[in-house]
């Protein structure tokens, strides 16, 4: 695996590019998360 | 045009032209062996030419002269880099080659491909910067006007900057295991950083341990002000003022005395791409702060 990233390194770049879209995907689902709580609370 | 269309625009256009550029100084792997004494600076610019069969003549740029012996150089003639293979122990030539896309990206020895990191590693980190600031203004706007709007906002900010800390960390760390050597080397920034998410881990703990709204508000708002003090220090000096692995600490030949981490190395149009890099997710960090509190905002409502 190491040695994969070692030789290949634009996928160094690759995994780093999806680790920051993977952070942020993360804040948006908690931020939908949230509304779905407020959209079924006005439902009731 | 609407902004969030525009981020997603701006956001196609970075990643594309961060991945696109070829860094001039790829390719044509050779191996061989030397006689040059390679153990000065590795790896060597300089200019290969054949003498007899499977003899080269190596020139490096300070007019070094060295033997080797290699077999099937197809490209004889330019400029190479000499590159020591730590890992299964023989050198690798590395030559220039003419690009087909209009943007180049440098040679950066050592850095090669990676150098493309700096593209997306530094912005998060300011941007983070930036939203701790940001959670300190509302903090301020809170004190005087204990108006519990920016009390949310200063939250919202706080916990945006902390996500970005805690990526610009994780993506640094990546990096430093490929060109470092390891995971976590406690260079100076990594420290500082890693203090820095331990100052606003306290303020998420000081926020939860609270109870009445107007306590907890208030509190926050004065912890916010003084966490943020500390950034400045922790983020541009510290780093600057020891030395460290860091490009800009204060043992970079690049830049004598502590400079700008991007100052190292960057080509034009490398800077030109970095800054549109910052500009997109600044503006990102903008759409999602006031999307979270849009969200608060109607959580606050519905109560």
């Amino acid at each position: 695996m190491f040695n994969f990233f070692e030789q290949n390194s634009l996928f160094v770049v690759l995994l780093v590019v999806l680790i920051i879209w993977i952070g942020l995907y993360y804040e948006i689902v908690k931020l939908e998360k949230r509304l779905k709580k407020i959209e079924k609370k006005n439902e009731d | 045009m609407k902004l969030k269309y525009f981020i997603g625009i701006l956001f196609v256009l970075v990643i594309l032209l961060s991945f696109i550029p070829k860094i001039s100084g790829n390719l044509t792997d050779v191996k061989f062996y030397s006689t040059i004494d390679t153990t000065k600076i590795i790896p060597v610019k300089g200019v290969i030419s054949e003498i007899s069969n499977n003899l080269y003549k190596f020139i490096d740029k300070d007019g070094n002269e060295g033997r080797l012996y290699a077999s099937n150089i197809t490209n004889k003639e330019g400029i190479f880099y000499l590159k020591y293979n730590e890992y299964e122990n023989y050198f690798t030539l590395k030559k220039f080659e003419n690009n087909t896309f209009f943007i180049t990206f440098p040679f950066i020895p050592g850095l090669e491909e990676k150098a493309r990191i700096i593209l997306f590693h530094v912005p998060v980190a300011w941007v983070s910067v930036l939203a701790f600031l940001i959670s300190m203004f509302y903090g301020i706007r809170y004190l005087k006007s204990e108006n519990y709007e920016f009390d949310v906002k200063s939250v919202n900010s706080a916990s945006l900057g902390f996500l970005f800390c805690i990526l610009a960390t994780v993506t640094g760390s990546i990096w430093a295991r490929f060109n470092w050597g390891s995971f976590w080397n406690w260079d100076p920034r990594e420290t500082s950083i890693f203090i820095l998410l331990l100052i606003y881990a306290a303020y998420f703990a000081l926020r939860s341990a609270i109870e009445v709204e107007e306590k907890k508000a208030k509190l926050s708002a004065v912890y916010s002000i003084i966490a943020f003090v500390t950034v400045p220090f922790f983020i541009f000096i510290l780093p600057r003022i020891t030395s460290g692995l860091h490009p800009g600490s204060a043992d970079d030949l690049s830049s004598p005395g502590g400079g700008p981490v991007i100052k190292s190395g960057m080509s034009f149009e490398m800077r030109i791409i970095f800054f549109l890099s910052l500009i997109a997710f600044t503006l990102l960090y903008f759409w999602i702060f006031t999307l979270k509190n849009r969200v608060t905002e109607l959580e606050r409502k519905k109560i």
